[in-house]
Formats: C-alpha cells, structure tokens, sequence
C-alpha cells in the first residue's frame, strides 16, 4: 500500500549541473540540449558554405589550392559535409528533436515523455552520430586526401569504390542517427497517442503536436529503408557484395531508389515541424483561431503520405520509362494541393486580424513567402521535360535552400524567438530581433534567389570552379551569403545577451490570449516537473473564449 | 482518460442501502492511470504501421540476401510494439477502493503485479484532501487503522475530489446507521 506523502517530499531534489545536463532525463533539458548542439553542427555547417562562397565568388579557384592546384576534393568534402550535416544532424534535430522534446509534451498535458531515459539515449546517439560525421570529415578519405567528397546522397559507384575510412565513418555516422531518430520517433509516437490529457480528442490536439506526430511516422517508416541501403553500401565496400555493381550483377540505380525512398520523406520530415511553430505564430499574432484547423491536420497528413511515392522525381535521368515518368510528375504536382491548403489557411487566419508584426511573427511571414516561391519553383522542377534541362544545375540548388534554407531554418529562428522567454525567463530586445530578420531575409534572398538565374544559364552544381559567363551572379549570391553569415552571427550574440541579460518576464502568456496552449500556462521558465497533477480541460481548450 | 468504474457509480443512497446484508461492497471504485489510446485503437494502429512498414520492401523479398534487410522494419516494429507495451505496463496501477458496513478496504496492484492492502473501521476513517506545497492538488489520503495512505494520486483533482464526496457520503451513511435501519 502507499503511504501518503503528506510529510514527506516538500520539493523535488535539486540536480547539480553534470546530472542536469549530462544525465538529464526531462524532456525539457533534452529538448535545450538538442538546440544547442544542433546549433553547434549548424555553426560548423554554414562556416563551410561560407567558404565554398567566397571560393565562388571569382570565376578561377583561390583558396581551395594544394601546391598551386585547384583542390577538388576538398570542395567535395565540404559539399558533402555541409549536405550531411544540415540534412540529419542539424535541421531535424532542432525541430523535431529540440522544440518537439520541449514543447510536444507540454501541449498534450504529459508530465514528460513516455520513456525519458530512451529519449536521453536519442539525444546522446544524435551527438555520436554528429560526432562521426565531424570526425569522417578529417579521416583519410578518397584521392589520398582527408574526409570524403561523394555528396549527401552517397551514391553508389562513388561511394562504394572511394577509398579510406571516411566514408565508413559517414554511413557508421547516419546509422547511428538514424537509431536515434527511430527510438525518438517511437517515444514520441508513443507520447502522443497514449499520454494526451484527459478530453484531449486527437481533433482537439494543437498543430503543432500534430506535426511531430506526422514527422515521426515519416521518421519510423522512411529510415529503416535508408538503413538497409547503407548497409549494402558498407557490405560492398567491405565484405565484397556487389549490390550496387553492376559487374557483379547489381544495380547502382536501386541505391537511387532506396535514397530517395528516404530522401524525399526526409524533405518533409525537415518542413513539417516547421508547419506546426508557423501555425501557432500566425494564430498568436493576427489575433484570431487558426483558420481550418481541420484542414491544416488533414494536409500535413496527406504531404507525409504523398512524400513516400514521389521519390523517384529526383532521378528523371536515371533511363525510366516515360509512364514512370508521367507518374511521378503527376504524383508531385498533387502534392501542391495539401501544400496549398497550408498557405490559404494561414492566409486566411492573417485575413482581418489584428496583425502585430513582433519578431516571431516576421520570422513566420518571411518563412510562408519564401516557401511558396521554393514551392513554385518544385511545381516547375516536377516536369520531366523541364528538368532534363536543370537536373544538377544551380536552379535545383536555389530550389532545395529556398524550401529548408529559408524554410525550415525560418520556421527554427521563428521558434527561437516565439518561445525564447518560455524557456528561460528573458525576453530578447525586439530591435535585435527585427534586425536579425531583415538582415537575414535580405542577405539569404541574395545569396539563392540569382543562384535561379545562375541555373537557368546552365551552371552544373558541386563545381569548384566556373566560366566567366556565370561571374556577375555568383559575385552577388556570395555578397548574400557573407550578410545571412553576419547576421548568423549577430544571431548568436542575441541569444547569449538574452540569456544573460534579457529582460526577465513573468507573465505566462506573455504574447496576449491567443498564445492559448498548455505551455503558456505554466512560469518562465516552466519548473522541472510540469503537469504531474494532469490539467483539466479549461485549461486547453480555449476554442469558445476567442 | 482517467476511470472511475464504479459498479454503485451513480448510486443513490437507496442502491447503497440494497447491497446491505449481502456480501457486495456499498461502494467499489476501481481507479487507473490516464492512458488516451485505447487498446482495440492500439491494435488497428499497429496493423496500420505493420503493413506501411513492409511494404516498401516487398521488391526486396526476391532474393535471400536483400530480405536480410526486413531485419531493419522488423526491429522497428517491434521497438514500436514493445514501447507501447512497456507504456501501457506502466500505467497499470490499479486501486480498488471497497466500502462495506464494516469493513473500509484498498488493495492496490503496482506496475510490478504486487499487491498491496489496507483495511480499517469505517466508523473511525478519516478522509482528508491536502493542498500542501509539494504535494499534488487535492491530495487525497484515507487514514485509520494505524496509517495514513493516498488514494488516486495519479488522478485529476476535480477527480480526487468527487472520490472524496462518493466515501464521505458512504461513511456518513454508515455513521449515522441509516442503513441499518
């Protein structure tokens, strides 16, 4: 029997700083950890693009020489580390990982995750995985050099043949993430189905929940594929298969396919938790419900299940038929419809709203803008015909980063400044965040948007170097990149200022009554138990008091 | 959702006074954790992801090697499948609250299967709600017979007090010996 507890446990012990930070089981000091490593690999990702940038900004190759000779390999590697690390080890570990672990539980009313000491097991395979990654970066590697230059995608011939540990290292890297992004999807999973707070119906659950539900069936469904395909790739490398070898009997395209049966969710899986930080910013600072919240659910469902039978979109030149062809092209046009029931739907909750255009909300427009222009331009790149002419050509590039580059990473500062306050206490200085947002807004939008003219001219992508013809555009796209640097940078000292010396806020729902899930109900920063008494519907469902 | 089975649920003092004299219990709540996925939901849920899981790998299936990698879905699904038979493992605590003429009783089974109970004098039953700094809100603890325990800790508190209400009602009832009159 259990003895009451009347005299017995006045507070929850304190931890010291190793426990909290380095043993933590709360889902909340997971979901920090989470940011800030990602905004470490983050960091080390954009300073190679910096790079890559400045080498870009003259036709001729300057910087990237090795005994007076253009080093090719080494714009491999970085292309290779960068597109390796922003894809698992930075976007969806800050989204999915980072605010999901923070925010999904407080907004279903669960005490913590369902299993906290997995989850604290995800977020140390994520460091080991970011750290392999890092560490194939200066691991001897193919051309007798160091690191690894066959791209993100590790396609087969070049990365079953490519010598070194490097590459081993890379795909022990993704293995090891893709663990940790399958048991955190599972807790998650699991999270969100079995420990809602009592009433909470799945059509009464937030958006932005809903999002990380979707994501991580994205997660449990497309990676055990990539597992399987990048253990092939290591039993060729190693053990003499010859999957991928077309001398041997195999086929290099079907490690195509199986990527990109991977790939393609992973775009989503990126994007989604996006849909879900912008839904509930928009709400907040236009004043009003979330326009079609019914919809909104229904289409993020529907962009996951589309996702997994588009991939092949990817590789209109691999030699597939033309009514393969006309499938995959008429596939991912549908998926402009749920795409563009998100759009009208946030459009339609600004219509007649209040608009306060605070940081988070600018962060959240620029985010809707410059997503619909990545998503125009992939209506166009959906053509078969079309892209014969700019498969692997910058247009693809410009296309890719205006959808995650200015996406996803949009949808992260949007976050950051929408819930800053909630997890610490302090509030950043509004000035330093508009100017953070304009400097980046501009600086990124030079930096991809003449990288569509550089495509349409017909410049390949991954080259380290260029001819005169293509100078005007790419001195103007590295201008871009060295702003949205400067102002990443800026970035970071605002956070650190905020953490500091923010100005300390006490009111819980600090953005006004339209900032209406759980978390806003609870202290900045929420105390390290949160919800162990479950809470009552009055405190969630808010739909009758707007 | 958090249950209050109550075979005497919406009893009136009339169903109370008819279980006198016979072996029922005036009043029996069984209480559980909060779980918001049903079991026969969490079995169309798990065929669902069963057959998305595999399918992808079904091309795969032609030769012995490349069906090695089923291994890949197969331990997924079974993580999946495990973790939710470990959540819903967790969350089967159960008290058994049983108010006879005589006889006060709460059995309690934990997660582990072990059982444990509590049994005193109804006339001499103290039931009190707590709202102490540190304790949930509306801490409900039963005292008599020697010791003080908790019941429904893990429940709402508009929930702990609606259980309180239910026990005073019965315990008033028996103290006042309407019903055995």
């Amino acid at each position: 029997m259990a003895d009451a507890a009347v005299e017995l446990h006045e507070e929850h012990a304190k931890s010291n700083f190793f426990t909290r930070w380095f043993m933590s089981t709360n889902h909340k000091d997971i979901g920090i950890l989470y940011i800030f490593t990602a905004a470490l690999f983050g960091f080390i990702s954009v300073a190679f693009t910096v790079y890559m940038r400045l080498e870009l900004m003259e036709p001729g190759v300057q910087y990237m020489t090795m005994g007076g000779e253009p080093n090719g390999h080494l714009w491999n590697v970085l292309i290779t580390g960068h597109g390796i690390l922003m894809m698992f080890f930075v976007v969806i570990p800050a989204l999915f990982g980072g605010f999901g672990n923070y925010f999904m539980p407080l907004m279903i009313g669960a005490p913590d995750m369902a299993f906290p000491r997995l989850n604290n097991l995800s977020y140390w395979l994520y460091v080991a995985g970011a750290s392999l990654a890092t560490l194939s970066l200066v691991a001897p590697g193919g051309n007798g050099q160091l690191g690894s230059g066959v791209g993100w995608v590790l396609y087969a011939p070049l990365s079953t043949s490519e010598m070194g540990m490097s590459m081993d290292l890379a795909i022990f890297a993704i293995h090891i993430s893709g663990a940790s992004s399958i048991l955190g999807a599972i807790n998650m999973i699991t999270t969100f189905l079995n420990m809602r707070a009592p009433g909470m119906t799945l059509h009464k659950v937030p958006l932005f929940p809903w999002s990380i539900l979707v994501t991580a069936f994205l997660i449990l469904l497309s990676l055990p594929v990539l597992a399987g395909a990048i253990t092939m790739l290591l039993t060729d490398r190693n053990f003499g298969t010859t999957f991928f070898d077309a001398a041997g009997g195999g086929d290099p395209v079907l490690y195509q396919h199986l990527l990109w049966f991977f790939g393609h969710p992973e775009v989503y899986m990126i994007i989604v938790p996006g849909f879900g930080i912008i839904s509930h910013i928009i709400a907040t600072f236009s004043k009003k419900p979330i326009f079609g919240y019914l919809p909104m659910i229904y289409a993020m469902i529907a962009i996951g299940a589309l996702g997994f039978v588009v991939w092949a979109h990817h590789m209109y030149t691999v030699g597939m038929s033309v009514t393969q062809q006309a499938y995959f092209m008429l596939a991912t046009m549908v998926i402009a419809v749920p795409t563009g029931i998100k759009i009208f739907s946030w459009i339609a909750t600004m219509w007649g709203g209040s608009i306060e255009f605070k940081t988070p909300m600018l962060w959240a427009v620029g985010f809707i803008f410059l997503f619909t222009v990545g998503g125009v331009t992939g209506v166009v790149l959906s053509q078969a015909g079309i892209d014969r002419a700019y498969h692997d050509t910058y247009y693809v590039v410009a296309h890719f980063h205006y959808v995650m580059s200015l996406g996803a990473v949009f949808c992260i500062f949007a976050a950051i400044y929408y819930w800053i306050g909630k997890m610490s206490g302090r509030q950043y200085p509004e000035w330093a965040g508009k100017l953070h947002f304009w400097a980046m807004f501009i600086g990124s939008n030079i930096t991809f948007f003449p990288q569509h003219f550089l495509g349409r001219q017909g410049m390949p992508r991954r080259y380290i170097d260029y001819p005169e013809q293509f100078a005007l555009w790419n001195y103007v796209s590295s201008i871009g990149a060295f702003i949205s640097f400067g102002s990443f940078i800026f970035f970071f000292g605002v956070v650190f200022y905020t953490l500091i010396w923010g100005r300390k806020i006490t009111e819980n729902a600090y953005w006004g009554p339209y900032a209406d899930t759980l978390e806003w109900t609870l202290p900045n920063p929420p105390p390290e138990h949160t919800f162990e008494t479950l809470p009552t519907r009055d405190m969630w469902d808010k739909a009758n008091q707007h | 959702m958090n249950k209050l089975a109550t075979p005497s649920n919406d009893a009136t003092f009339k169903s109370i006074r008819e279980n006198v004299g016979t072996a029922k219990p005036m009043i029996c709540l069984t209480l559980w954790p909060n779980r918001s996925l049903s079991q026969d939901n969490f079995r169309i849920f798990l065929g669902i992801v069963g057959v998305l899981i595999f399918l992808p790998f079904i091309p795969l299936l032609m030769q012995a090697t490349t069906a090695a990698l089923l291994l890949f879905p197969l331990a997924t699904f079974l993580l999946l499948y495990t973790a939710f038979r470990k959540n819903y493992q967790d969350g089967k605590l159960v008290e058994v609250l049983k108010v006879f003429p005589s006889e006060i009783s709460v059995s309690r089974e934990s997660t582990n299967g072990h059982t444990k109970d509590w049994s005193a004098n109804p006339y001499w039953t103290k039931v009190k709600l707590h709202n102490k700094k540190g304790l949930v809100e509306n801490y409900l603890t039963l005292s008599g017979n020697g010791r003080e325990i908790e019941l429904g800790a893990f429940l709402t508190p508009e929930e702990r007090i609606s259980i309180k209400e239910k026990i005073d009602e019965v315990l008033s009832l028996i103290r006042s010996n309407a019903v055995f009159q």
